[in-house]
């Protein structure tokens, strides 16, 4: 039986926004970042959060870990609703739940040393600690990362963007978190680098039995490493499934537009390709279309798409989509 | 021949000593042919882009020659660069908000090229400019024209840089990275559109990308640089289909795909290269499978197939073999 780690139902997340060259007293707008979104994390699973540029799926991250507040819907850890916890208990939580970010060198502070930095959450939750043991878990967590414990008096800019992002996973990992939620973790690096640190995140769950969200906008990457994959657009949950029944069957029409759109490093295929499948681009999460978000580019739209919301519906095992009209 | 580049060398003095940016670099191109330049960071691709267009900063030293129709363009004065640049050479880059100005309509700063350079009236120059939006499939092109490149999408932009480039109609053009900022759905737009430019204005295109994908579609030749240097050129069919470079063998096996199922990515292990301090030889020899002792002395590139060319002491037929990482 596995067990359920995190639970959401519903979650929206807005953020009032003044447009640019309004009089200071009008009512700030509402953005609507995410948007009733629902989806659970099962112990020991990979699920993969894929979306363009302003699909909210950094956002519905943010909510999870608690750095933004959720303005509706549930979010639960091991059945505990966790929506509005306290600071304190927040900080408890946060033993669990560590965070590895895009952008490896922005991440790190450039005046810690590597030691440091990785020891810091220990302090934070760990506090009964002694030093000693804090350090051998230090040098034991960069080992496993694959970076020598003896460059632990270093810098962060004495390191390479492949060794930073290792660096911020030694630290996430460090306390032994259940689950560990990384925003675009490779975006930021090169191929060859890439390929290393999707495979060291891979082995790392596999050993440390580590449950994942991955967020990328990189389709092939998230494919790679996931369990089950989620596909936001404008802050809605169009589709998720396992990942190999996503790529293989995608149901959505963005999925679909989106599977087509990624490049094929094969000159033959790549040219058989039809390279555009979607027209025009995310429209303004101020204003977004009603109805269904996706209907002024998707390729099957009808006049019904514009009145309702489509619900994500269980069509098949473990595979829900948010289109009444794809299969006709 | 429309560009015959030889043994360009692009050097930077910095605090920390020489960047040595590009050592080396010589090909050719055609009229109307696209050449895709493939590499990662601090491979110098895009070094070599700005010294061919004398864009290089102010510590950067470029020699060697680049010749453009047979005349030399390398170093020269930037007068004639200025003329060069928009009629006959043009470049678009990454991040098309900060190679717009921000502070002036859209249709003005296209105007502007046309009235400088092409001696065009105010109004002309408008016009033509809203043709050229309509050629890059900018819809409503003449009420665009009062807007400012903030109220326009990333995608949006990226069109106005092209449509900007081609104002000129230029023999080349030179995409730096063009996609690389761009959702997925746009990116393939706006690669398409590439295409189509190239057949409805006759334009050479060098591409210069990090991304696999999109130089299998888009270009007929590839070059893989590395540290500055050339690995291996050939038809882009050909460095697909058998990559003859560790390199260019590592790189494609460490790319995730959609399209074939994988267990685990090939990696190449090691980091990309220091510039200022590179090793004496080949570049990637610290990270190569194949390395061995005459490595420390760099490769010549080598033709060793049609069209082809590498620069590896290994066997040709080695890399093909190699183990696992």
């Amino acid at each position: 039986m596995t067990e359920r780690l995190l639970d959401c139902a519903d979650v929206d997340v807005s953020f009032a926004v003044t447009p640019r060259g309004a009089w200071p007293w009008t009512t700030p707008l509402s953005l609507q970042a995410v948007s009733k979104a629902t989806l659970y994390l099962d112990r020991g699973e990979t699920l993969g959060l894929v979306g363009e540029s302003g699909s909210g799926k950094s956002t519905l991250a943010r909510a999870i870990v608690g750095t933004v507040k959720a303005s509706a819907g549930r979010i639960s850890w091991k059945g505990r609703d966790v929506t509005h916890a306290s600071p304190a208990d927040r900080r408890k939580l946060g033993r669990d739940v560590q965070m590895v970010f895009q952008d490896p060198l922005a991440a790190l502070n450039p005046r810690m040393t590597v030691g440091q930095i990785v020891a810091e959450p220990l302090a934070t939750h760990r506090p009964d600690l002694p030093s000693a043991e804090r350090r051998r878990k230090v040098g034991e967590m960069m080992e496993r990362v694959g970076l020598l414990p003896a460059l632990m008096n270093r810098y962060p800019h004495e390191f390479s963007g492949g060794q930073c992002q290792r660096i911020g996973i030694a630290r996430a990992l460090v306390t032994e978190p259940e689950l560990l939620v990384c925003d675009e973790p490779v975006s930021a690096l090169d191929v060859s680098v890439q390929a290393q640190v999707v495979n060291l995140l891979a082995a790392l769950q596999r050993d440390m039995g580590l449950s994942m969200l991955f967020i990328a906008h990189d389709l092939s990457v998230v494919r790679h490493i996931s369990t089950r994959i989620a596909v936001m657009y404008l802050g809605r949950i169009v589709e998720t499934a396992p990942a190999h029944a996503l790529i293989a069957d995608p149901r959505h029409p963005y999925t679909r537009a989106l599977i087509a759109s990624v490049p094929i490093p094969d000159p033959v295929r790549e040219r058989a390709r039809r390279a555009v499948v979607l027209e025009g681009e995310l429209p303004s999460p101020l204003n977004p279309p009603s109805g269904c978000v996706f209907r002024n580019r998707c390729p099957i739209a009808r006049p019904t798409c514009a009145e309702a919301r489509p619900l994500l519906i269980e069509e098949s095992a473990g595979h829900q989509v948010a289109c009444p009209f794809h299969g006709a | 021949m429309l560009l015959e580049i030889d043994n360009l060398q692009v050097s930077f003095s910095t605090p920390e000593g020489t960047v040595r940016a590009v050592n080396g670099l010589g090909f050719t191109l055609d009229a109307r042919e696209t050449l895709a330049i493939v590499g990662e960071s601090g491979s110098g691709k895009t070094q070599a882009a700005f010294a061919i267009l004398g864009l290089l900063a102010k510590n950067g030293k470029a020699t060697g020659s680049v010749r453009l129709n047979g005349q030399e363009i390398l170093n020269l004065p930037e007068k004639a660069l200025n003329r060069l640049r928009a009629e006959q050479v043009a470049m678009i880059f990454q991040d098309p908000m900060t190679s717009l100005n921000p502070y002036m309509r859209v249709g003005d700063q296209m105007a502007e090229v046309l009235v400088l350079h092409r001696g065009l009236s105010k109004r002309a120059a408008l016009a033509e400019a809203a043709r050229m939006l309509d050629a890059v499939r900018i819809p409503d092109a003449v009420s665009r024209l009062r807007m400012y490149p903030h109220e326009f999408s990333g995608g949006m932009r990226q069109r106005i840089m092209i449509a900007m480039a081609l104002l000129c109609r230029p023999k080349l053009l030179i995409a730096d990275e063009p996609t690389t900022a761009l959702d997925v759905t746009v990116q393939a737009q706006i690669m398409a559109l590439l295409t189509e430019i190239r057949a409805d204005f006759g334009t050479a295109i060098i591409l210069i990308t990090h991304d696999l994908g999109i130089v299998a579609g888009a270009s007929a030749r590839t070059l893989v640089m590395y540290g500055g240097r050339i690995m291996e050129t050939g038809t882009t069919d050909d460095v697909f289909a058998s990559p003859s470079h560790p390199y260019t063998k590592g790189l494609l096996a460490a790319v995730p795909r959609l399209d074939v199922p994988q267990e685990r990515l090939d990696t190449i292990p090691g980091d990309p290269p220091d510039l200022t301090n590179l090793p004496p030889g080949c570049p990637f020899a610290p990270r190569c499978p194949l390395v061995r002792d005459a490595c420390s002395a760099m490769p010549p590139l080598t033709a060793f197939a049609s069209a082809r060319a590498r620069a590896c002491w290994a066997e040709a037929g080695e890399a093909a073999f190699m183990v696992r990482a």
